[in-house]
């Protein structure tokens, strides 16, 4: 082909409509999933955005007006202001036990033999199977003087009279954690799926001992499966409000129960949806930091 | 040839309305509950209708002792679901002409809020026979909602007491005993019902009036409440029932809705009445939903509501005080009242007039609550 034609060719619809096909072709092909975002998840959140800004005079679920009054109220509120500091620290604390037992569980899964797999996976299914509400039922059994743990204790001979762990912190945690679990374990799981074992045995021979096989190799690799799982345990951790609500003391104010306690209790819908959007925003907030920190790269992946 | 006429002369369009006014004709005096079960089946057999009842034990009597009965007589599709905070927000939430239930069950509560969104249709109810014989006291703090609905009866607090406990449910006195310090459980989500006990020992006031009265009045009733020792302050029936069953608790205020059913199950280890200084109630009113597409057969279940053998079927299986007057006392409850007076005696109303004063101070209050709450279950 001579030059002249070459410059004709450039100059041709053809390749503009190569380019704009190019760019166009991801958009359309999310298109799709774009919509549902949208529609499922957008358009909500404007909605309750918009709502926040209501005000609330009557017995009305709200009155339409513009008013800051509701965001302003949770500066002075300080109820409102421990059950910020409440939800982090048990969102956060069961999420840190839920990526730890996640990962031993995952691990131990993607180590075993395949025969054994399909009983793991169906055990982490199980919590999965059962609504939230059975579950709470379950740990009532479990938790209280006369429930399981404190049977098995006692006629263990571990310890002489009845013990209840019900209605305290410890118990909202497990329960949480319980509830979280199985996310995080299959997050993980499909990280550890995507791994060569062989790397383990080059490691080995390499000499390198099973703990900086670990510290060195394994914990790299899986580094974006760990900040994948945490992220999804801490937001389903702090938007969870019957299961801390259920197990906790009475004085674990989670801001899920404030916001059922304003949206059905007192009917106050613009309140109870500016709570929602600062607990959005706060859970994107840490979403950003996880993704910030996670995506810096490391030696072994790149 | 007159059925040529016929056959030529009336549209399919003009058939169906043929077919719907002869319905309505068949129905007219079910409707006014004065047709005999087979034209009233003629009418309604196989329509369908969805009735909100209290979540719970409530709602597993309601459909034993009046939606099975009903669907029996009539040839019915009648079904009740259980509700207790949601129902307006489901009304509001979905189409005018297509609400989510025909009927529901309000209390003063739920009533105000309906009626300021407007979600309840009017009901004619002097075309009920069983209106005429309710007791007056059901419709005079009721306002203008009571255009809207049938009383079907009144819930309260009653206290339960496990018999291990050594008390007996026969004062309020009792959550302050020492026996009670530390094994007491009270309601911690409608906590202005928990404030009616104090006022109810009060003298200061009438009834519970201390409850709709100054800040200083209630702040006087939040002090009484502060001398409290609380096993755990509950969120819903079934974690009552988990704390008394598991001895976490053995001193409770329990809505009339669970008692019956709780006293039926654990009533060997367990004691509930109301109290010597009489309860704090509401009143279960059954409210006809805006756009309701079965009108005519809601008007049929609200007349069948107002029958004397539906009332006392219910008030067999239940610790409600019903609507009409001259029931006979059920087995389990000998002391029922049985007039005007002893109604007016025992039952202090949590009334529309009361929420209007309560309610704007509710956030207020509801701060002071967790107060409480810390104060009551530290240490």
């Amino acid at each position: 082909m001579s030059g002249a034609s070459e410059t004709a060719a450039l100059d041709s619809p053809a390749p503009r409509r190569t380019f704009w096909s190019a760019a166009l072709m991801p958009w359309l092909l999310m298109s799709p999933a774009l919509l549902i975002a949208i529609a499922f998840f957008g358009l909500p959140i404007l909605f309750m955005g918009r709502m926040s800004f209501n005000a609330h005079i009557d017995q009305r679920f709200y009155v339409p007006d513009f008013t800051w009054d509701n965001y302003a109220a949770m500066l002075t509120d300080p109820t409102f202001r421990n059950a910020i500091w409440t939800t982090a620290r048990l969102a956060l604390i069961s999420s840190i036990a839920t990526v730890i037992i996640g990962y031993a569980f995952a691990m131990l899964v993607w180590l075993k033999p395949k025969r054994w797999r399909l009983a793991f996976v169906a055990l982490a299914l199980c919590p999965l199977l059962i609504s939230e509400i059975s579950i709470i039922f379950g740990w009532w059994m479990f938790f209280p003087k006369n429930g399981l743990l404190s049977y098995a204790l006692v006629s263990s001979g571990l310890i002489t009279d009845k013990i209840s762990l019900m209605y305290t912190e410890f118990a909202a945690f497990v329960g949480l954690t319980y509830v979280t679990l199985p996310f995080c374990f299959f997050i993980l799981l499909s990280i550890f799926d995507g791994i060569d074992k062989k790397v383990l045995e080059a490691s080995a021979d390499l000499g390198a001992a099973p703990l900086r096989t670990f510290h060195e190799v394994l914990l790299p690799l899986t580094k974006g499966g760990i900040a994948a799982a945490f992220a999804q345990s801490f937001i389903w951790a702090v938007g969870t409000y019957a299961t801390p609500s259920a197990l906790g003391p009475d004085t674990l104010w989670t801001i899920g129960y404030l916001i059922q306690e304003q949206m059905l209790g007192k009917h106050n819908w613009p309140r109870a949806a500016a709570f929602s959007i600062v607990l959005t925003v706060g859970v994107a907030i840490v979403m950003m930091i996880i993704r910030m920190l996670s995506s810096k790269r490391t030696a072994l992946n790149g | 040839m007159a059925f040529d006429d016929i056959q030529n002369g009336i549209s399919r369009r003009g058939a169906m309305k043929l077919a719907l006014g002869a319905a309505t004709i068949i129905g007219a005096p079910a409707i006014i509950g004065r047709a005999t079960p087979a034209s009233a089946q003629a009418a309604f057999a196989g329509e369908g209708l969805i009735v909100v009842s209290w979540s719970g034990n409530h709602e597993l009597s309601f459909r034993e002792a009046v939606v099975k009965p009903f669907n029996d007589k009539y040839g019915t599709k009648v079904e009740t679901v259980g509700g207790w905070d949601q129902m307006v927000a489901q009304i509001v939430a979905a189409p005018a002409d297509n609400p989510p239930f025909d009927l529901t069950i309000a209390d003063e509560y739920t009533t105000t809020t309906g009626m300021a969104q407007n979600v309840f249709e009017k009901v004619d109810r002097s075309k009920i026979p069983g209106n005429a014989n309710i007791y007056p006291w059901f419709d005079e703090n009721r306002g203008p909602a009571k255009d809207y609905g049938v009383p079907f009866g009144t819930g309260s607090l009653w206290m339960l007491t496990a018999k291990s406990s050594g008390l007996k449910p026969d004062s309020w006195k009792g959550f302050w005993d020492e026996k009670a310090m530390g094994k007491s459980t009270l309601d911690a989500s409608a906590f202005y019902w928990d404030l009616c006990i104090p006022a109810l020992l009060s003298s200061s006031k009438p009834g519970i009036d201390e409850v709709f009265g100054s800040p200083d009045d209630v702040e006087a009733l939040f002090k009484e409440l502060d001398k409290l020792k609380v096993a755990k302050w509950y969120k819903d029936g079934a974690e009552l029932t988990n704390l008394m069953t598991q001895e976490e608790a053995t001193v409770a205020m329990m809505y009339s809705a669970d008692a019956y059913g709780f006293i039926k199950e654990y009533g060997d280890d367990f004691e509930a009445a109301i109290p010597q200084e009489g309860t704090a109630s509401y009143t279960n009113w059954f409210m006809k939903v805006r756009g309701t597409r079965h009108s005519d057969l809601s008007d049929l279940f609200m007349s069948y509501l107002l029958e004397k053998e539906t009332q006392q079927n219910f008030l067999n299986a239940s610790t409600d005080f019903m609507s009409l007057q001259g029931l006979e006392p059920p087995a389990h409850w000998p002391s029922y009242p049985r007039d005007e007076a002893a109604l007016r005696n025992t039952y202090k109303l949590f009334g529309i007039d009361g929420w209007d004063k309560f309610g704007p101070n509710w956030d207020a209050y509801s701060v002071r609550m967790k107060e409480t709450i810390t104060k009551t279950t530290e240490g």
